[in-house]
């Protein structure tokens, strides 16, 4: 599943409990968590897809 | 308790069409707020000295981000980024929560992620990186142990 971000770029994604699964994805963390809890994930949880994804050396 | 790298595709050159994959310490990190409980990825960097999450973390734990004590950050770009410093009870999968440190800020550069840093996160776990066999071990440090 990670290694298939590419498309999610930029876009908030819901995991699965597992974090196996993307349930939702949206520009806005809020409606990808409300969508996942009404797709019946009970804990969703949300990962901000880097829009560049790039090497990385630090935090900020 | 053992968690494993995350594996990301990354392109690491702009000119040349090629893909790479590369494997980070991103965990899931749960945190509380009233009858609230959310999931969130973030990355482990021992380089920095707090957790850094996205403000609309905050937003969905019903939090006014920007109520909190007001912080400025610098990374390896030396641009500065705002936050909001709260305290927000937080869990990691096979220990119990505690309340700490988390800045949010709607600034988080859009090639990064939110990460869990020294204070907050390092401060109170023991964590081994076993980067070649893909693991990393937590354990709770000992001056919370029983």
């Amino acid at each position: 599943m990670w290694i298939n971000l590419g498309k999610y770029k930029g876009k908030w994604v819901a995991l699965s409990e597992n974090e196996e699964e993307i349930v939702a994805s949206n520009d806005k963390a809020k409606p990808a968590y409300e969508d996942a809890i009404l797709k019946g994930v009970k804990t969703p949880i949300l990962f901000k897809v880097p829009e560049i994804l790039a090497p990385y050396v630090g935090s900020v | 308790m053992e968690f494993r790298y995350k594996a990301l595709e990354i392109s690491p050159s702009k000119s040349v069409n090629r893909k790479l994959v590369v494997w980070r310490p991103i965990i899931p990190v749960y945190l509380f707020n009233n009858k609230k409980i959310i999931g969130y990825e973030a990355i482990m960097d021992s380089g920095a000295d707090f957790n850094i999450f996205h403000s609309e973390i905050a937003d969905i734990l019903g939090i006014n981000y920007k109520k909190g004590h007001k912080r400025r950050l610098f990374g390896l770009s030396s641009q500065k980024i705002k936050g909001y410093e709260h305290e927000v009870e937080i869990k990691i999968q096979g220990f119990g929560k505690y309340k700490t440190k988390i800045i949010f800020s709607n600034q988080i550069p859009v090639n990064s992620f939110g990460v869990l840093g020294n204070i907050g996160f390092f401060n109170h776990y023991n964590v081994n990186f076993k980067y070649n066999e893909k693991l990393i071990s937590i354990n709770l440090a000992s001056k919370y142990l029983n």
